[in-house]
């Protein structure tokens, strides 16, 4: 049998902390969602922008909406035969809203060099601890931005404020880039005000410390890209990327996997007592550990009918979300 | 880097990772190094032999060395799960090389792992059609898989080959007795076959396959007559099999879709236009390419610059049942004579997995098998360095007993069983040719003992994931009530009630159904048979038990609130998986545990997904709110497509032997009941092996040869095709030993073959190969079981 688990950050870890039971029940048992919700957004957008960094170097325009689009179609036409469209059109409203490139956007594309990188790193772990494996093979998508002779500034910043328990906030103090600068981005379909920016800001340096294992160097920073963030000043975040921040965000990764196997241990033994709701809120009543955005995560859900922490959130089970008898919603 | 730094840096992290350095001169060593000249290297790797490994440093080879870009390098692997971990082997290999480089200060640009081009055949004919072919996105074809192929044709049969002139196409070719037996399964019963739909499906999915992959790249050129038209009066047939394939594609075509056959065979056509963007290709487990797959590995080689790496084992070539011909494998080397294409061939026969005795007896079971007639040129052995272990032993007896002993052992070496187990705990695996737990079977009766002492046992092929009283057969049921439910009422005033339903036979019971006949399509009533069974099971049609009572309530609420809203004019945006969403919320279904019902309900719901995505590119949406409508009649009116979907669910649910789903979530902590199939590519602590006196069957030969234009001499008795040509008799003897020789070289530890003579199931006996290995070694008592001996295989013996 295999002795490699392999961990999707966003599908895996980050979906886990989101809610651990409609993670085992999805991932470990092979319920189908029956309303996807969507995850390839960020995957549209960091394609959208590798081919529009290229096509603005090759021909020195930015190109047209109708050009992106047809190019996405053209990449990603198994989510369109599969009527998978909104994410289309939400993507390009994010790049091209009301037909026009954003600013952010384009000064990113004229500044910078874009290219995706997939990261694949293995990562051994005791086999105690992960119910028997010994590898993780850890999976994620980035782009790697090479910073050229516009470079960009950034109003945002993130500062640590525990290196080793990687806690940290935003803070209003400009980054300036200068050309030659390597950085990871990643692009996030949600406002910058949502509750996971520190979870964000821990993954791009676990990416960054698989980046130096590839490459030898760290990132001169990385950078969060919010593309639902309608005011423009507040899309980028810039994050401090130093060793020790990343050797421990490498521990803070793996302590995250453990709590997924734990998690799926819990599951084995009785798939009824994984408690669902914001991993990092387990302590709280069930109720208290749905959050507006993860709210919107379980308005969908298929598993929400007898979720007590769903359940509990809405005030009982006579509420249309989660009424059995209520034919006006899916 | 130059080959020798990075040897150096090799065994540098070989040795860290616990193995051995690669030896100056060693086929290992030989195996890694790209030359310049190589065009073609076939690795012919035993078991256990450690090919993976080596096809990893030749990979990191090209890239490092040789330095071609990754997105340049094609490894073809035989499933999805095996890319998985080629690539993280490759990933770690290339991340350790990077380390040990810098150690050195031998500097490696980052190889870009990540791009190499790592996947199963059909994965990667479409990944890279849709790179470099514009026609093939133009069109925007989507690829199906096996299930939704199997739908398609069962759907769409007798429209898509219902042509004139009489007798249909359809007709014309299931009526030559002599060509349909060719696909007949060897342990169905009955004079008739194909019996049902899906019958009829699974045939026209073998002759289509067969013909594409075989035919179609070995006589498509030429339109040689396929054999059977040679030795058969079945003037005709080839033409009709092209005419099948025309319509199939053209059906195909028509939906913008792709199946696994028609993608390679698109591939190929258009492969000149993807050449020039690869420059080396990997093929893993190349002894089950089949005719088609050969064309596109070799096609490569039409440009000068690519090379073909390809790994294999003629011995453990196990799909020429699904068309893959172990010709392709071992004629590889005269087709690059032919060619002028130059070719290299290394061979690894050490098997590092098992124990010397393991190897020994697996060895001995080749030289005296119909395996040492038409195997390559190969000898297993263990590594010299390796310690002894267990002998192979052989458990003989009556099978009841025998049952309870093996479950017994395998209770007692405490395998692994969930998350609480110790990380040491050993694997366990029972390897049986059948695992079907169809009826009184061996398989099922071996998995109760086993269960019956707390072990937990995982068998994904036994055929019963949809049988009565399972969650598949139970939401189904559910659905059909939903949309159809049966009821009890009188023919007649003062008659005696008779069960009605809108899809009965019988038009005057239709006529007193709650729900109206569908308007256009045949609807089978295989749902309410399923149905019925469901409420009978609970209680009686119309007054169900207290476990069901509340469910067929629920339902009747939901169908009553549907009728409602559509009476107000409110749109229900209630869908039929969200309505099995709600269903899965009842305790009846919800508190089974982490349990085999858990992941049938997850079945559940998966193939209620896979037939409704293929309507999602068509106007009428499975995907659509749930719209019944009340006529004036008071009689419940469904759109035609639910009732086709509900028709299609009830015979697969009935007709279909369903499989558990593989979930490795769960199959990891289980002891594994799995068939020789099942088990390639996989390797277990202790290993029992037993149901290998099966016949040599020659039909799959058959096949091949006929539909390579050989025209072979066969019969037809009852339904059973019969040959007396030595050629195809003893490859079907191989094709036989070869089961037998992958199943026992699974075993790391131990090794135990499983004999019950006396048992009724006539594959219950031990196959004469291994039966002669064990020979006239002497055999003692087990002690708790009186009739259950123990023979251990003798070292010694020239083994």
């Amino acid at each position: 049998m295999s002795d490699v688990i392999e961990v999707s950050y966003t599908g895996d870890l980050l979906a886990h902390r989101r809610c651990p039971r409609a993670w085992a029940y999805g991932k470990r048992a092979g319920f189908h969602p029956y309303e996807q919700v969507q995850a390839m957004e960020g995957r549209l957008v960091h394609h959208a922008m590798e081919w529009l960094t290229r096509e603005f170097r090759r021909n020195g325009d930015i190109p047209r909406p109708e050009m992106l689009r047809a190019q996405l179609t053209h990449y990603f036409r198994i989510l369109w035969a599969r009527g998978i469209r909104t994410a289309f059109d939400r993507v390009m409203g994010h790049l091209y809203p009301s037909g026009q490139l954003d600013d952010t956007v384009q000064r990113a594309i004229e500044g910078a060099l874009h290219s995706e990188y997939e990261l694949r790193a293995v990562r051994n772990v005791l086999p105690d601890d992960f119910g028997g494996k010994s590898k993780i093979l850890l999976t994620g998508i980035i782009d790697l931005v090479l910073q050229e002779h516009a470079s960009l500034t950034y109003e945002r910043h993130w500062v640590w404020t525990s290196a080793s328990e990687l806690d940290g906030g935003v803070r209003n103090q400009r980054v300036a880039a200068v050309p030659g600068d390597i950085e990871l981005w990643d692009y996030k379909a949600t406002r910058s005000s949502t509750r996971y920016v520190g979870d964000y800001a821990r993954q791009l340096l676990t990416y960054a410390a698989l980046y130096r294992d590839r490459s030898g160097d760290l990132p001169a920073r990385c950078v969060l890209f919010f593309v639902n963030e309608p005011d423009a000043s507040l899309r980028l975040l810039a994050i401090d990327v130093t060793s020790e921040l990343v050797d421990a965000a490498i521990v803070w990764t793996k302590a995250q996997a453990a709590s997924l196997q734990a998690s799926a241990a819990t599951f084995e033994n009785d798939p009824q007592t994984l408690q669902p709701g914001e991993f990092p809120l387990r302590h709280l009543d069930p109720a208290d550990r749905i959050t507006d955005e993860l709210r919107q995560q379980c308005t969908a859900c298929g598993l929400r009918f007898d979720c007590n922490a769903y359940v509990g959130h809405v005030g009982g089970r006579n509420h249309p979300d989660v009424d059995i008898l209520n034919v006006l919603k899916n | 880097v130059e080959p020798s730094a990075f040897f150096e840096l090799v065994d540098e992290v070989l040795v860290e990772a616990g193995r051995s350095p690669l030896h100056p001169g060693s086929p290992q060593r030989k195996i890694v190094e790209v030359l310049p000249d190589d065009r073609v290297l076939q690795i012919v790797a035993g078991p256990g032999s450690g090919k993976t490994e080596m096809l990893v440093w030749r990979v990191l080879f090209a890239l490092v060395v040789a330095r071609v870009p990754s997105h340049r390098i094609v490894v073809t692997t035989f499933t999805r799960k095996a890319a998985t971990e080629l690539t993280a082997r490759v990933v770690e290999r290339s991340d350790a090389l990077i380390a040990a480089g810098r150690r050195r200060a031998i500097p490696i640009t980052d190889p870009r792992v990540q791009d190499l081009r790592i996947g199963t055949i059909h994965g990667l004919c479409d990944a890279l059609l849709a790179e470099f072919d514009d026609e093939y996105i133009a069109a925007g074809t989507q690829l199906i898989d096996d299930i939704e192929v199997r739908v398609r044709i069962a759907r769409g049969r007798r429209r898509l080959f219902g042509q004139p002139p009489p007798p249909p196409l359809l007709e014309r070719v299931l009526g030559r007795e002599a060509f349909v037996a060719l696909f007949r399964p060897p342990w169905v019963q009955g004079d008739r076959w194909p019996s049902s739909v899906m019958d009829t499906a699974d045939w026209l999915l073998g002759v289509l396959g067969q013909h594409m992959e075989t035919w179609v790249p070995r006589c498509g050129a030429t339109t040689a007559p396929n054999g059977v038209e040679l030795v058969h009066p079945t003037p005709g047939l080839t033409a009709d099999l092209v005419e099948m394939q025309r319509l199939w594609e053209g059906a195909l075509d028509h939906r913008s879709l792709l199946d696994f056959a028609t993608l390679q065979q698109r591939f190929i056509e258009r492969q000149g236009s993807i050449r020039p963007h690869i420059d080396h290709v990997f093929v893993d487990e190349f002894q089950d390419t089949n005719p088609a797959q050969y064309l596109l590995h070799t096609g490569w080689l039409a440009r000068e610059a690519t090379r073909l790496t390809v790994v294999g084992d003629d011995d453990q070539a196990l799909y020429r049942f699904r068309g893959s011909d172990i010709a392709c494998f071992q004629g590889l080397a005269a087709d690059c004579a032919s060619r002028g294409v130059a070719y290299r061939q290394e061979v690894l026969d050490i098997n590092y997995r098992g124990t010397p005795e393991i190897t020994g007896f697996a060895q001995a079971f080749r030289r005296t098998t119909a395996l040492a007639r038409v195997s390559m040129d190969k000898r297993l052995r263990p590594p010299p360095d390796a310690s002894s272990g267990r002998p192979v032993r052989l458990l003989r007896g009556a099978w009841q007993q025998l049952a309870c002993c093996i479950a017994d052992e395998v209770r007692d070496l405490g395998p692994r069983q969930g998350s609480g187990s110790r990380s040491d705990a050993p694997t366990v695996a029972i390897l049986l040719f059948s695992t079907s737990e169809k009826g009184a079977s061996p398989a099922l009766s071996l998995r109760q003992e086993i269960e019956a002492r707390g072990v937990r046992v995982h068998n994904p092929r036994n055929k019963v994931a949809g049988r009565a009283g399972s969650p598949v057969h139970d939401l189904l049921a559910l659905l059909s009530y939903l949309m159809d439910p049966v009821t009890s009422v009188p023919l007649q005033a003062g008659g005696r009630p008779v069960e009605v339903h809108a899809t009965h036979r019988s038009l005057d019971r239709v006529s007193l159904a709650v729900s109206a006949p569908p308007a256009t399509v045949r609807v089978s009533p295989k749902h309410a048979a399923i149905q019925k069974r469901f409420v009978k099971r609970h209680g009686r049609v119309g007054f169900p038990g207290p476990v069901s009572a509340p469910l067929l309530q629920y339902v009747d609420d939901i169908r009553g609130r549907l009728l409602t809203a559509n009476d107000e004019r409110r749109t229900p945006r209630l869908t039929l998986a969200g309505f099995v969403a709600r269903l899965l919320s009842f305790s009846f279904f919800r508190d089974v545990g982490y349990t085999i019902d858990l992941f049938r309900e997850a079945l559940f719901t998966a193939l209620l997904e896979a037939n409704i995505a293929p309507t999602r590119m068509s106007p009428a949406s499975l995907d659509a709110p749930l719209g019944p409508t009340r006529r004036p009649d008071g009689k419940i009116e469904w759109p035609d497509e639910f009732w086709t979907l509900l028709s299609f669910l009830g015979m697969l649910v009935a007709d279909v032997d369903l499989d558990d789903p593989e979930v490795e979530a769960f199959a990891e902590d289980a002891v594994a009941m799995l068939t020789f199939h099942q088990a390639k590519g996989l390797e277990f602590d202790h290993v029992y092996v037993g149901m290998t006196g099966r016949e040599a069957n020659p039909h799959t030969v058959l096949r091949t040869k006929l539909f390579s234009g050989e025209a072979v001499p066969y019969s037809v008795e009852q339904g059973t095709v019969r040959t007396g040509d030595p050629d195809v008799l003893e490859l079907a003897a191989a094709d036989r030993d070869r089961e037998i020789y992958v199943a026992m070289t699974r075993a790391r530890s131990s090794l135990t073959f499983i004999d019950a003579p006396g048992h009724g199931h006539p594959l219950m006996r031990l196959d004469d190969g291994t039966a002669r290995l064990f020979g006239e070694a002497s055999a003692t008592r087990v002690s708790a079981y009186p009739t259950v001996t123990c023979a251990v295989a003798d070292k010694a013996q020239p083994l």
